[in-house]
């Protein structure tokens, strides 16, 4: 080859490599943190120059120490976690029926195992498989091994059938044909046959809603032809093979199980989303080595459509009917696409789950709002409690029997909370743990139904769980309860919360419909009224309010100096003219949502969706009003010690850091990088609370462990397992490096079909609140952000992306907000992630009324906010502005887009972006020095930024390639160039 | 003077012919698939263009200066690959993670390719670099 072409070649070759390297480098430097994390490359260090050597710098301590890159010390942390699942599995699965006590199993019992989820099972997110090798992931058959030992547990059809299966999916459940197992009945008609365990299996993903129907039009969550073939063949086997028939529920959506006794089950078990270390707690439970305690967060319906919730969610969801239109005139269309088209309408009102069927079912027995009417009915006739819940909220059996006796109600000035006493006692002949559940009714009256306060008959508004009682041993329990919960929202009378005029009930009861009798019990009524059971008046406390309070609550509970005020009226539909009726309990009939209401987007509505709202205020301060970049005085590690209110100290504090710095904590990819003036080391933060992702244990590169899911720990109704898991994953995520989790989290299971559920703590707010509130103390006690999410109506995962959410506002505060609350104002958790969805009509990272006047000032929150998962491709999440300005502190996983936004904002002299800027700062700066980032750092610790071989090594070979392309191409130059020259 | 003319040209010529036609049909390919799912970026359809002039400019015409054209073409293939990566990620990031969140727009199967053909293009273009382009080209 002639040395010409060999150059030309050659450069054309560089050439190619050099802008590779380049594409490839700009993608890997935007995601700069997910792949340092993957690498376990840490971006800056401490420099302790040893001027104030023995000053404790361990502010957020564990009692696994520091040394996270010790191997030995990794694997206790992980050991630790395991342990705590099998606990919480033990706590959190529930014991849903048990006929004849066919459970416990004994020991060796000899059982034969059935269902693709015992051996496709279900374990959490998306980690199937357990990321600790010295802890592998104890699977349902290897639990059940373990526990009745290995020769005791038939996996016949394990090992011929389940393997070449599938798992099931969100769309489709996976169950073998009844042809294909029949041929290894030899191994059960002899012998393991003690008891058939079946194992069904649902799910939901992030992104992957439960389907509504499956592909043969049954619904999803109901029992399909395979299962219903297996369940018949057992039930055929049943006293003449098999002595029990036992199922196993291994999912966290709500499935119709109004079949058990249909198949003659003896039992069943609610095993939930065990993460890859609970099934052992599950099997400890079916041998008897525990007694189940959990109790359902859920309400499990008959028909997993008869929900009034499901009318406009999930495969329901409607588009504008002029969704052309919205499309043709709306800037933020995704470029032609339809996200901007899908809306959904709170049309239930706060009428979620329980609250819904036990608000129907004592209207069924008082008489009154049309509540026997056959609107709702699954059945097609008159609406009735028992054709429609299977099992409702709080239910859950043990393996003995317990008697609760209210022995009194006091009120707590000091702490404006109700002390609920109960004596507990065992009445049974095992040992176990009882949960005291108390729930509230107060009072629907004549300026509730003028004002469209709506009432639930019950809701949970505090719990305690026992110790393991002796059989015959007693104790007392007292349940907090917050008065604050017993206030209701009134958007159109008080604009502010109220506290109803009238009859008030705290009941305790064995589930929220035990409750409810009990109150109905109270007011007189019987079996002889309609009621499917009499209820226990002796275990109600009941207290008259002669007029309405609309001041106790009238300013904030966490600033006196906010008032409490309508913040989401733009969230009603009716607010843009649109004529809709959300579900009242004052007719049934006439307010049930039937059948979804197309809307016609407005013009104003769709000016709203386009969200270019930001303009620069009037009396918006110059750029020159503020210092920046001045002399360093104080360094980050001082700032953990001074108060939020002390704006001077901040102040000075914020003077010090450029612009550039600010902007650099308002970036994120999985982190943000180290300010070296201020001492400010670089943060990293992970993904999320089922499993941590996007971190790994520093000491093996391994993930977290994969947790049983949030739900299950919400089953457990035990602030002790709330308070564990907070702790025990914060001090993973310390032993990933990470300084905050983005947890999920706060949404509700506003339906049994949103594919999230599992993340999420239940479908009531008021359980939320208690559950967060626990584990953000928890884990920011060990100096882990508790970044809850996904704030807030994100509820579910269909067309999550723009989705249009409406509802009241009273509906938004009691039961969606209700639900993080308790997180931020009592858990103490520093910060949260925005959801995809809109909040109305706007989009949640730019809802200034949500992030602002509700979460900042009314609640006072003092961490920071970031959206969701930024990508410059969806439209709707480019307003960067309206961003800052509606009170986002940082962008999730954009390195670029938004601090470009800010700073030509701020070269342009808009001195209010650079307020909003540095306000940012502060709740970066305050959330980030009341986390591990201040450990080990003193007055005079010097930060160094480390900058990962990986980057260096990318530019250095885009510098080497470019610098061989113009090398080779000037050689070949040169030489093309002589050869024409002897040529001529 | 220069003119276009196949008689007596090297495989470069013929090689980097090949590619101009590949860089034409990739152009329109990319055209439609920008069209279709709203990615059309100018940026990639310019480099595109200038490639497949480049590359065929090379093959048909004559002269000295012209012998650097398919270097210049495999250049903006590499360009225009690039530049369509970076503009496909969010197809990439949502189909590999099986989730929406990147408000991508169609599957990787177009994406996937044109990139191949972007590819191949630029892969003929670098051997055709290697090659003789014919009479009167650089030795």
């Amino acid at each position: 080859m002639k040395k010409a072409r060999l150059f030309r070649g050659l450069a054309a070759v560089m050439a190619f490599l050099l802008l590779v390297t380049v594409a490839g480098s700009t993608i890997m430097f935007e995601n700069s943190g997910m792949i340092n994390q993957a690498l376990n490359i840490s971006t800056s260090t401490l420099v302790n120059t040893g001027e104030d050597t023995g000053a404790n710098t361990l502010v957020y301590p564990n009692e696994y120490g520091t040394d996270i890159a010790n191997k030995q010390t990794a694997l206790m942390v992980e050991m630790a976690a395991a342990a705590e699942n099998v606990t919480q599995a033990e706590e959190g699965a529930v014991l849903l029926t048990n006929s004849g006590g066919a459970l416990p199993l004994s020991e060796t019992d000899r059982v034969t195992v059935f269902g693709n989820g015992s051996y496709n099972s279900k374990y959490n997110k998306k980690k199937d498989a357990s990321t600790v090798d010295a802890i592998p992931t104890m699977t349902f058959n290897a639990a059940m091994q373990k526990v009745f030992g290995e020769d005791n547990v038939n996996l016949a059809l394990a090992e011929n059938v389940y393997k070449d299966l599938t798992a099931t999916t969100n769309k489709e459940v996976v169950e073998a044909p009844l042809s294909d197992i029949t041929p290894y009945e030899a191994s059960w008609k002899n012998d393991y046959n003690d008891a058939a365990v079946v194992v069904l299996t649902r799910w939901g993903s992030e992104d992957g809603e439960t389907a509504m129907y499956a592909a043969d039009g049954s619904r999803y969550l109901g029992l399909q032809t395979n299962e219903k073939d297996l369940l018949g063949y057992l039930r055929g086997l049943k006293g003449s093979v098999f002595e029990k028939l036992i199922v196993v529920i291994n999912a966290d959506q709500m499935m119709e199980l109004g079949w058990l006794d249909e198949y003659g089950v003896d039992a069943c078990v609610l095993a939930g989303i065990p993460g890859t270390q609970g099934f052992e707690g599950v099997a400890n439970i079916l041998a008897g080595r525990v007694s189940p305690s959990g109790h359902l967060v859920d309400t499990y319906a008959a028909n997993s459509l008869s929900a009034p919730a499901t009318v406009y969610a999930a495969d329901n969801t409607p588009t504008w009917g002029n969704a052309d239109a919205v499309t043709a005139a709306c800037t933020d269309n995704n470029s032609g696409g339809d996200q901007i088209n899908y809306y959904t309408i709170y049309a239930e009102g706060i009428y979620v789950g329980y609250k819904y069927y036990e608000t129907r079912y004592e209207d069924a027995v008082l008489g009154r709002g049309n509540a026997s009417g056959s609107a709702g009915s699954s059945t097609g006739s008159g609406w009735s409690y028992g054709d429609e819940v299977v099992f409702t909220f709080g239910h859950g059996l043990s393996y003995t029997t317990f008697d609760q006796e209210l022995l009194g109600v006091s009120y707590n000035a000091d702490t404006d909370n109700y002390e609920v006493q109960v004596k507990v006692t065992n009445t049974g002949s095992a040992a176990g743990r009882s949960v005291v559940q108390v729930y509230a009714q107060t009072p629907y009256g004549d300026y509730e139904k003028e004002n469209g306060v709506e009432k639930s008959a019950v809701q949970v508004v505090g719990f305690e769980k026992t110790g393991t009682l002796q059989p015959g041993e007693s104790a007392t329990v007292t349940a907090e309860v917050r008065r604050y919960m017993l206030a209701s929202y009134d958007s159109k009378g008080a604009a502010g919360y109220i506290l109803s005029a009238g009859d008030y009930y705290l009941a305790i009861g064995d589930d929220a419909h035990d409750a409810l009798n009990n109150i109905l019990a109270a007011k007189g009524y019987t079996t002889a009224d309609g009621m499917d059971c009499d209820g226990d008046a002796a275990k109600t406390h009941a207290w008259n309010q002669a007029g309405l309070d609309a001041e106790s609550y009238k300013m904030s509970r966490y600033d006196a100096g906010v008032e409490v005020t309508n913040q989401f009226d733009f969230a009603d539909l009716n607010h843009y003219g649109v004529d809709f009726t959300y579900l009242s309990r004052s007719d049934w009939e006439g307010t049930y949502p039937a059948a979804v209401q197309v809307v016609d987007a407005t013009e104003e509505m769709m000016a709203e969706l386009d969200t270019d709202w930001y303009e620069t205020p009037a009396d918006a301060p110059a750029v020159s009003d503020f210092t920046q970049g001045s002399d360093v005085t104080l360094t980050f590690a001082t700032m953990k010690d001074v108060a939020w209110e002390d704006d001077e100290v901040w102040n000075q504090f914020i003077d010090q850091l450029t612009v550039a710095d600010m902007l650099s904590l308002v970036a994120d990819s999985n982190g943000s990088a180290a300010i070296e003036r201020v001492a400010m080391p670089s943060a990293a933060r992970g993904d999320d609370g089922v499993c941590i992702q996007q971190g790994s244990l520093k000491a093996t590169g391994q993930s977290g462990m994969s947790w049983v899911s949030e739900v299950m720990t919400a089953r457990t109704w035990n602030t002790e397992r709330f308070e564990a898991r907070g702790h025990m994953l914060g001090v993973e995520a310390a032993f990933c490096e990470l300084n905050e989790l983005w947890y999920g989290g706060g949404n509700v299971h506003r339906t049994p079909f949103g594919g999230r559920n599992m993340q999420y703590y239940s479908e009531d707010g008021n359980f939320g609140y208690i559950v967060g509130a626990h584990e953000a103390k928890a884990m920011q006690e060990v100096g882990i952000i508790y970044g809850i999410k996904h704030f807030a109506l994100n509820d579910q995962e269909a067309h999550r992306e723009s989705l249009s959410t409406f509802a009241t506002e009273q509906t938004i505060r009691e039961n969606y907000l209700r639900a993080f609350e308790g997180a931020f104002c009592e858990g103490g958790a520093l910060g949260t992630m925005t959801g995809f969805n809109r909040i109305g009509l706007q989009y949640a990272a730019t809802c200034k009324s949500l992030l602002t006047s509700v979460l900042k000032t009314e609640w006072a929150f003092k961490g920071h906010v970031t959206t969701d998962a930024f990508t410059a491709s969806s439209l709707y999440k480019t307003h960067y502005l309206e961003e800052l300005v509606a009170g986002i502190d940082y962008t999730c996983w954009d390195s670029s887009n938004i601090t470009s936004a800010i700073q030509a904002a701020i070269d342009g002299g808009d001195g209010y972006i650079l307020q909003c800027l540095r306000r940012a700062a502060k709740y970066n700066v305050y959330a980030a020095s009341r986390s591990v980032s201040v450990n080990g750092l003193s007055s005079s610790s010097v930060v160094v930024t480390i900058t990962p071989w990986w980057q260096t090594t990318l530019v250095a070979a885009a510098g080497v390639f470019a610098v061989l392309t113009v090398a080779c191409a000037a050689c070949y130059a040169v030489l093309a160039v002589k050869g024409g020259r002897r040529r001529d | 003077m220069s003119k276009l003319n196949l008689k007596g040209r090297g495989p470069g010529a013929l090689l980097s012919l090949g590619c101009a036609a590949l860089g034409v049909v990739c152009l329109a390919a990319y055209c439609v698939y920008g069209a279709v799912f709203d990615y059309f970026d100018t940026g990639v359809c310019i480099a595109l263009l200038l490639a497949a002039a480049c590359a065929g400019v090379y093959a048909l015409a004559e002269g000295k200066p012209l012998g650097a054209l398919n270097l210049v073409s495999a250049a903006c293939l590499s360009f225009a690959l690039g530049l369509f990566f970076l503009n496909s990620f969010p197809v990439w990031a949502d189909n590999l993670n099986g989730i929406t969140m990147y408000a991508s727009r169609g599957g990787l199967a177009p994406v996937v390719a044109i990139a191949a053909v972007m590819l191949a293009c630029i892969l003929a273009e670098i051997v055709s670099c290697f090659l003789s382009r014919g009479k009167g080209d650089a030795k």
